[in-house]
């Protein structure tokens, strides 16, 4: 992966009758990378996305691509393309009138040969003539990609290209597109609120909340240091004990009071398989909830315990 | 259930029966005989009046009546279109513009038509204001001519492509349009290779409901058109009123009703079906 940007936002705002939807945001995508913007729903994410496609245009700041000025320029003349939501295929077309609708303006050899090698890559071989009617959910939205992938944008903007899938085969797709991202090399732009899917799959998230951006970094970063309680809270679970943060893996359950402990009642379990959540209630009011292996962990609702952590462990952070 | 259906549906199919397939079959043997002495039909039975029909002088009206019909739901479609995309992008305003598109139903067509001669005739307010601005000389000849009935059928009939337009883009799912962008479309192609297309039904839909009111059309070319631009419509009231051949007139209706059916199924053939 190259040290330089393909896409920069410098300082970009935009109102919506007043509203704020994005104030004030600057990210630097690397070429290359598997890039989120993950929050909350409308935190400004797939705003920020839209300004990017060019669907909105910003009221102040700058968007470059590949070091020159995006903003200003309609979609059709910028050379990043859109996984929509919905997929957005056109529903008159066929897979491959899909996929070769945008290659209406290149140069006509090699075009046969481009559709081939995306509907390789997708696996979508075979279903050229399908209408998007024809197809599964799953389908379609590699059709999606396979539209946009052909045009070989400088980065591809995804929004939330997973939500319209059922659970089971989020998953799978998951680690399809990002195995095809790092096969392709392209930019990803990955517009998701689900904070599992952008620690899973990104090689940056920039997390938003009310239009701006809380924190950029590598989904390792941003979980163990968290630059505001708002990113702590949303990205995993977060407890707050006497002002400070833990997350549920760096606390201690014990029967017998510990160095510094603190003295809680068991209210409830959260089975997860290989793991157990225990929720307790600290004599002070506050919930807390420990992760513990499964086995190691029997303890039983209105069982006493005591809660004990690694000073390194705790997270100090502004309001 | 199946009683229930039936009581509740015999009230429409006798209406139905009564004032569709009674009158047609009456029509349909008046066509087949003679010209009674003082109107009405009488003996014997004959096919001669469909044999007139090939005359080359009702050729040329069922002709005029064609491309008159055809010129209108082209009109119509040109203006149609734009309007509809225009209700359907307008938001908060959509009702109230739909309104106005309905609007002129509340009152009588033969009204309306009375005030298109109004503006158009030599003393109109048209002529007359441009007259006294002195801008013309001799009155502009807009009343009874092709141009003059165009307009008439144009104004009567264009909320019937509207309404079918504005229902297809209304639903329209605007996300195929950004996509369409996306993909490196200008405005002008995403018109050409992506709404139109998908509007196709709606076109279909409107072009019906256009084209077969104007084929048959007689009171807007009666008013608007004068003798001169005599239509397939005028020529079957002819025969009923002052002609007094009933059984020509018959034949005549059915023929244009045969050819406008026709036309119907090519239309329904030619895609998938919306009507």
């Amino acid at each position: 992966m190259g040290q330089e940007n393909v896409l920069e936002l410098r300082r970009v705002s935009k109102r919506f009758g007043g509203q704020l939807a994005v104030g004030d945001v600057s990210l630097s995508v690397p070429r290359g990378a598997f890039f989120s913007l993950l929050g909350p729903s409308g935190c400004g994410k797939t705003t920020t996305l839209r300004l990017v496609a060019g669907f909105e245009q910003p009221d102040q700041g700058e968007i470059w691509l590949n070091g020159s000025r995006l903003d200003g320029l309609p979609p059709y003349r910028r050379n990043v393309n859109t996984v929509f939501q919905n997929y957005a295929l056109f529903p008159h077309l066929t897979v491959q009138g899909n996929i070769e609708f945008g290659l209406r303006h290149k140069a006509a050899n090699g075009i046969a040969d481009r559709v081939r090698r995306v509907l390789d890559q997708v696996r979508l071989a075979g279903k050229e003539s399908r209408s998007p009617a024809q197809l599964s959910g799953g389908e379609r939205q590699r059709v999606a990609l396979a539209r946009a992938l052909v045009l070989e944008p400088d980065v591809l903007l995804l929004d939330e290209p997973l939500s319209a899938l059922d659970p089971q085969l989020r998953k799978q797709v998951r680690a399809e597109l990002k195995e095809l991202q790092r096969r392709v090399g392209v930019t990803f732009l990955f517009v998701t609120h689900d904070q599992e899917e952008a620690l899973a799959m990104s090689d940056y998230i920039a997390v938003m909340s009310r239009g701006a951006v809380e924190q950029i970094g590598a989904p390792e970063e941003i979980y163990h240091r968290p630059a505001t309680r708002f990113v702590a809270s949303f990205l995993g679970t977060m407890n707050w004990i006497g002002g400070v943060g833990l997350r549920p893996e760096a606390l201690r359950m014990t029967r017998e009071a510990a160095v510094n402990s603190r003295r809680g009642v068991v209210t409830g379990k959260t089975f997860l398989g290989s793991v157990v959540y225990v929720e307790s209630q600290l004599e002070n009011g506050e919930i807390c909830s420990a992760q513990a292996v499964n086995g190691a962990a029997n303890f039983t609702p209105g069982e006493v315990v005591h809660i004990s952590w690694n000073e390194s462990d705790e997270l100090r952070l502004p309001e | 259930m199946n009683r229930l259906r039936a009581r509740l549906l015999a009230p429409a199919a006798a209406l139905a029966f009564l004032t569709v397939v009674a009158p047609l079959a009456i029509i349909c043997l008046y066509s087949f005989m003679s010209r009674g002495a003082y109107g009405g039909v009488g003996q014997p039975f004959t096919s001669e009046n469909y044999t007139r029909l090939l005359d080359p002088l009702y050729g040329a009206i069922l002709w005029r009546s064609f491309w008159v019909a055809a010129v209108s739901t082209l009109i119509c479609l040109a203006l149609g279109f734009p309007l509809a995309l225009f209700i359907a992008r307008s938001g908060e305003k959509k009702n109230l513009y739909l309104s106005l598109v309905i609007l002129p139903f509340w009152t009588s067509f033969l009204i309306r038509t009375y005030a298109w001669m109004f503006l158009l005739r030599d003393t109109g307010l048209i002529n007359t204001a441009l007259l006294s601005a002195g801008i013309i000389r001799e009155p502009l000849p807009m009343l009874y001519n092709n141009g003059a009935v165009i307009l008439g059928l144009v104004y009567g009939f264009l909320p019937f492509m509207v309404l079918p337009l504005y229902a297809i883009l209304e639903r329209l799912d605007p996300s195929l349009m950004e996509a369409a962008a996306d993909l490196g479309a200008r405005p002008r192609e995403t018109l050409f290779r992506v709404i139109l297309p998908l509007c196709a039904p709606g076109i279909r839909a409107g072009a019906i409901l256009v084209f077969v009111p104007c084929l048959g059309t007689y009171l807007t070319s009666d008013l608007l058109g004068g003798s001169k631009t005599i239509l397939i419509g005028n020529l079957v009231q002819n025969q009923f009123t002052s002609a007094r051949d009933w059984p020509f007139g018959a034949a005549a209706s059915l023929a244009l009703m045969a050819a406008a059916t026709l036309l119907l199924f090519a239309a329904r053939r030619s895609g998938e079906e919306l009507l």
